[in-house]
């Protein structure tokens, strides 16, 4: 009738916050690939298919979304890191858009400096503050450092966003490379800006597939090809969103077509 | 990933320019047809061999090494950043890869363990705690793996102070068919303890719940302590505020407990307390208990089944390191 001890055991931990699914992490690698652009084009389609929307400036060495949405927002990430206001209190609403916008700290000077505890905290707050909507989109900062790694977990999905450049194709894998050997099982898709033809802009994605399926193993899927439009150009320099103000240029159409995928899901 | 596109005017040429550039490692990752021309133009990649590593090294920034997954266990385990530093430095110097060997190693440099004998024990031990400790449950259990063992066991309940105390234990030694013994202070211990010696194999005594914090409090279980030469146990729930905790300990120590029962681990996630209370008050780990049952739940703990506690996402290890003796003989 003896026994042989059980194995102790702790208490049963929390069960998994299920957190950040319904966030869209925007990443590149390499910069001036169209990341921020795509990123606004993203959420104003997101808003524009009726679901509620918010953008996250995560760009914390150089942000500049409410420089292309030509806002001057009163609040932004640098008062949130500063423990002036809570997170939620930063959140400007873009009513052309029909979203919400977290504006990062731009010319103000950089947050890219920002130590990783106060990163987590703030990626733990942007968990819960995403609960509020249905789609959350991260405009990361180009790189593969720690800052951008970190909020790229708080994802469901991360858009790698590329263009036919070779050093922009190396940077996207680069960035598919580390998040993979990271985080196993990301999410990663590729989103191939500034494409000639939507036909150049899938040659260019089954390069990078090949190189993730020969050296890494893995085959993150094709979210969309983004024709090269003027009209992209006109917009930005407009400081408007395209889907405002041309909203029936290829490049538009584009992203709508990515969203309708994104969202169907 | 090196990026490299080679033109030529057929295929098998455009080839031979990539292996003799790239080498054989390379792959082809596009293939068209070369632009205004008949040739073919094809884009060739090539992972540098150190290039594993670099990322490697990118990512030990943060948690790759065994010491810093220790660092990580024991700071979400709220272990006091004094503490954790050492141990981590421990940690560090162990050279050990794993991280789970790597905390065993820092434990059993910082700490001693030292269970309670199962067989027979000279004195008796007196089991002392803040109330709600789970004292008598601890007894209790004691009591009745020694029974399953076949050896007598005593037990003494010097806890006439809470309402229903000497009930509760009664239930569990009417189970388990032995006497439960009534003392109501120093002198009246003594007695019980020296009617029951030559007897017993194991000799347990239950004692009022005290507020460790109130001297009056730890000068009568100084004086039962005193009176029947007995060894003081002390025993606390895990979880809780680690400061706190360490406090108790000491408090305890100070009447001359060297040993550390932790109760309650299955209803706690974290350890820091009793890794903090083991520390303030150089107490030896005895045995923990991690059930509410009175038949099981109780087990020695060892520096590699701590540190398995503390370090998540332990490999798996085929035998049960706290199989006992008897079972294992």
């Amino acid at each position: 009738m003896t026994q042989v001890p059980e194995s102790p055991t702790l208490a049963p931990p929390p069960s998994q916050r299920v957190r950040g699914r319904n966030v869209v992490a925007v990443a590149s690698g390499k910069g001036g690939v169209g990341k921020t652009w795509f990123a606004i084009t993203l959420t104003h389609a997101i808003a524009k298919a009726g679901r509620r929307a918010l953008l996250f400036d995560g760009d914390l060495g150089l942000a500049n979304v409410d420089i292309q949405l030509g806002l001057m927002p009163k609040t932004d990430l640098g008062s949130v890191v500063a423990g002036r206001m809570t997170l939620n209190q930063a959140i400007v609403p873009f009513p052309s858009g029909g979203f919400d916008i977290i504006a990062g700290r731009s010319g103000s000077g950089t947050l890219a400096n920002i130590p990783i505890s106060r990163l987590q905290m703030l990626g733990d707050d942007l968990a819960l503050l995403a609960n509020g909507y249905e789609r959350v989109v991260v405009d990361l900062g180009a790189g593969v450092e720690k800052t951008v790694r970190l909020l790229a977990q708080n994802a469901g999905v991360v858009m790698v966003v590329t263009t036919d450049e070779p050093t922009s194709l190396t940077d996207a894998y680069a960035f598919i490379k580390v998040t993979h050997m990271e985080r196993p099982g990301t999410d990663m898709r590729v989103v191939v800006n500034m494409a000639n033809s939507t036909r150049e802009g899938e040659r260019i994605y089954n390069t990078l597939l090949k190189a993730c399926e020969g050296f890494l193993k893995i085959s993150p899927p094709l979210a969309g090809v983004i024709r090269r439009d003027l009209k992209v150009r006109d917009a930005i320099r407009n400081q408007t969103p395209i889907l405002t103000r041309s909203p029936n240029s290829e490049a538009a159409a584009d992203v709508e077509a990515i969203v309708e995928r994104l969202l169907r899901k | 990933m090196r990026l490299k596109s080679f033109t030529a005017p057929t295929m098998a040429e455009a080839m031979e320019m990539v292996r003799a550039e790239l080498g054989e490692e390379a792959i082809i990752v596009s293939t068209q047809r070369a632009a205004g021309t008949k040739g073919v133009r094809i884009t060739a990649a090539l992972e540098p061999e150190d290039a594993d590593l670099a990322v490697a090294e990118l990512l030990g920034e943060d948690n790759s090494s065994a010491a810093e997954a220790v660092r990580e266990a024991l700071s979400k385990h709220g272990v006091p950043q004094r503490l954790a530093e050492r141990l981590v430095n421990a940690a560090r110097t162990s050279g050990l890869a794993d991280p789970v060997l790597a905390c065993a190693a820092a434990l059993e440099a910082g700490f001693t363990f030292a269970h309670l004998p199962e067989h027979s024990a000279p004195r008796p031990f007196m089991l002392v705690g803040p109330p709600g400790a789970g004292k008598s449950i601890a007894v209790a259990k004691l009591a009745a793996r020694g029974v399953l063992k076949g050896r007598q066991v005593a037990v003494i309940t010097c806890d006439n102070i809470r309402a229903g105390a000497t009930e509760q234990l009664a239930a569990f030694t009417k189970i388990l068919e032995i006497d439960l013994i009534k003392a109501k202070g120093p002198e009246s211990l003594r007695r019980a303890v020296e009617a029951a010696a030559g007897l017993f194999d194991l000799v347990l005594i239950d004692s009022p719940g005290v507020n460790l914090f109130k001297p009056t409090d730890t000068d009568f279980l100084q004086s039962l302590v005193e009176a029947a030469d007995v060894e003081p146990v002390a025993v606390l729930a895990a979880g809780g505020d680690p400061t706190e905790a360490g406090e108790m300990a000491e408090a305890m120590a100070a009447i001359g407990a060297g040993r550390l029962f932790m109760t309650r681990l299955d209803t706690t996630r974290r350890l820091g307390a009793m890794l903090s209370a083991a520390e303030a008050a150089q107490m030896a780990l005895c045995d923990v208990s991690a059930s509410p049952h009175v038949a099981s739940g109780i087990a020695p703990i060892s520096a590699v089944s701590l540190a398995r506690l503390l370090v998540p996402e332990a490999a798996p290890i085929q035998k049960p390191h706290w199989t006992d003796e008897a079972e294992a003989s």
